[in-house]
């Protein structure tokens, strides 16, 4: 099995720089992209996404203290939500450790061509990081906050429905401000040529 | 068997949300705009039965002067058809000025302007020399033009009879409004006449694309001045305003964009609602990627040069329609390109494979739904165009096909933004041109790659 993942890399190395030669950016970005973020996918193991539950709940401890709405178990990476008489018991999984986006924002953060040298990728990654894990954060504590004043009932669409859907507001506006923005401000402009653009 | 239920609903819904977002946020909107035009058609059909006054007859005598400017590259093949469709339309001839600017043609356009000239007397047509660069054409033809109302097509389109009139009607009526786009669809005939089927099934989809884009899309935006771009194809301007623009500007591929943005400074920018121009539909499938390339790159490059310090700042998303539309058009790309791979990861992760199929169903169908809302709202549009009428239904068919249309769209359109790089050229490079290139490297390689193991070959028996 090792050996085909390391061709795998090889061969996506090896598209990157034939798709750098036939100065085809796009194709040279989407190889990049998705190659590095099923890199990034595959290299998060367990420890890494363990890590990155319980610093997930950890950080939305922070807010369960001061409220006593909720407590956290650093140890089963787990929010024990206080309602009435009831005690639920929220676990973080591997869909909430949020291991897929911080994977898909350094992949596409990594190959995307706007960027003016590498100081200013490794400065969005730098902000755009941490600004997921407190996303993700915010997304637990306002579901945490929300089954502790409306019961078990109101889990499903706190959890599946509002959580999800503020991280992915959340989310977009970091894209907006990191791709969107640049690329416009960076766009250029000026006098084109009317031959084709074959080389 | 309750259990098996939910933990698929609630599979359904960790999925399901992530890919409805995106859709919701085009879903709402489009529902907005569908009940909005709807209520509009209502009202203006209720107004229409309770009007006491009869509808007043035209006085062709006191339409005013227009020119008609069409930029000519090229276009030998088509352009008689193009003057004919201006002298045969029931705007009055001797009141119509049309100019032909040619910018750069290397083919035998200007002799067919003069048979157009000899053959058609009775129409005042004039010829220009520009340089090349449709920008260039039609600002030497605002210079050279004086007429109260300046109007533009492409050669390689007809006009729909009424247009002309119906254009000039509406700029008298509406005196707030100082530029007209027109309806663009492709030439029916064309289409039918197409022998590639899979080119044909292209062609019917874009006709639909077209109809929806303006006689919904641009019809929408209209009505709150917020028209992103005007069809580079066909559209007027009232001379007073145009005159007091910047020009056309030859600094970008979005010429079309950058005037729009203009004008909407100077008043309102709508659409002609009876005024129908017919272009060509495209041929291949390169052609489609070039346009759409072409289109995507100039509209980053107007909301550049129209960017103030703070314009498309995230703040601005309620007050700044633009933020809204880059959001829509750019933003969105890249967690679509993301959830278009991911899915692998969570079938890696056990997430159910059933699950997904159903999920990625129901979006389709979804996006059937809205383009369906989009067709029948553009029937009543096109009512009063017969035969248009009567294609567009019987080609409704093609609207099940239509989300297929928009995905292959959408990577086309990512293609456009990440080869924006180093892309300052008019005609960009086709799908094929970058195959081939990428073909023509592997391929080096491939021969560098045997050579290579020949060697160790040669070696190991010598």
């Amino acid at each position: 099995m090792y050996w085909l993942i390391v061709l795998a890399m090889f061969l996506w190395v090896y598209l990157l720089s034939i798709m750098q030669k036939a100065k085809w950016m796009a194709m040279y970005s989407v190889i990049g992209v998705v190659g590095l973020f099923f890199i990034i996918i595959y290299f998060s193991n367990y420890s890494m996404t363990s890590f990155l539950m319980k610093s997930a709940a950890f950080g939305a401890g922070v807010f369960g203290s001061l409220t006593g709405f909720y407590h956290i178990s650093l140890e089963y990476s787990m929010i024990q939500i206080h309602s009435g008489f009831n005690t639920i018991n929220l676990f973080i999984t591997y869909e909430c450790s949020a291991v897929i986006e911080l994977g898909a924002f350094i992949a596409l953060t990594s190959f995307y061509p706007f960027f003016q040298d590498t100081k200013e990728r490794i400065h969005w990654i730098a902000i755009g990081l941490p600004y997921i894990y407190i996303s993700n954060v915010l997304r637990l504590i306002i579901t945490a906050t929300i089954v502790h004043y409306f019961g078990i009932n109101s889990l499903v669409w706190a959890h599946v429905i509002i959580g999800r859907i503020i991280f992915y507001v959340l989310t977009i506006i970091l894209y907006y401000i990191v791709f969107t923005r640049v690329q416009i401000l960076n766009v250029r402009v000026g006098k084109f040529k009317f031959n084709s653009g074959e080389s | 068997m309750e259990g098996l239920l939910n933990s698929v609903a609630s599979q359904y819904l960790f999925v399901g949300v992530w890919l409805l977002i995106p859709v919701l946020v085009e879903v709402i909107p489009t529902l907005f705009v569908y009940i909005k035009l709807l209520i509009e058609i209502i009202w203006e059909w209720i107004l229409k039965v309770f009007s006491r006054t009869p509808s007043a007859e035209i006085n062709t005598s006191f339409l005013p002067d227009i020119d008609v400017v069409i930029p000519v590259y090229n276009s030998e093949e088509t352009l008689e058809a193009c003057v004919l469709s201006v002298i045969k339309s029931t705007y009055p001839t001797n009141k119509i000025k049309i100019t032909l600017v040619n910018n750069q043609s290397t083919d035998h356009s200007f002799k067919k302007f003069q048979e157009i000239q000899n053959k058609y007397n009775e129409a005042m047509i004039s010829w220009l020399d520009a340089a090349q660069g449709k920008s260039k054409a039609l600002n030497m033809a605002m210079y050279n033009t004086f007429n109260k109302y300046f109007i533009h097509v492409d050669s390689d389109g007809e006009l729909e009879e009424h247009a002309l009139l119906n254009m000039v009607r509406q700029f008298e009526r509406e005196k707030g409004t100082v530029a007209l786009t027109g309806i663009i669809l492709t030439q029916k005939e064309l289409i039918k006449r197409q022998k590639n089927p899979a080119i044909k099934l292209m062609d019917l989809l874009e006709y639909h694309e077209y109809s929806s884009a303006f006689l919904v899309g641009r019809n929408s935006e209209s009505g709150s001045n917020s028209m992103f771009t005007m069809s580079g194809a066909f559209s007027g301007f009232r001379r007073s305003e145009l005159s007091s623009t910047f020009m056309f500007s030859s600094e970008t591929v979005g010429e079309d964009t950058h005037m729009t943005f203009q004008m909407r400074n100077k008043g309102e920018v709508r659409l002609a609602k009876d005024a129908i121009f017919f272009v060509e539909p495209l041929d291949s499938f390169d052609m489609f990627y070039r346009q759409r390339q072409r289109w995507q790159m100039g509209e980053l490059q107007v909301i550049h040069m129209f960017e103030k310090n703070g314009d498309i700042s995230i703040w601005k998303f309620f007050s700044n329609f633009m933020v809204r539309k880059l959001m829509l058009d750019h933003t969105f790309v890249f967690p679509r390109l993301i959830w278009f791979f991911s899915p692998a990861v969570l079938v890696a992760k056990k997430f159910s494979v059933k699950t997904l199929i159903i999920i990625y169903i129901s979006l389709y169908l979804l996006y059937v739904f809205i383009s369906g809302l989009f067709y029948l709202l553009a029937q009543i549009y096109l009512r009063k165009f017969k035969k248009e009428y009567h294609f567009f239904v019987r080609s409704g068919w093609v609207i099940g096909l239509m989300p297929l249309y928009k995905f292959v769209l959408s990577w086309v359109l990512l293609a456009a933004l990440l080869n924006g790089t180093d892309q300052m050229r008019w005609r960009v490079r086709s799908l094929i041109d970058e195959i081939s290139v990428t073909g023509q490297l592997l391929r080096n390689d491939g021969r560098r790659f045997k050579r290579f193991m020949q060697k160790i070959k040669d070696n190991l028996d010598n």
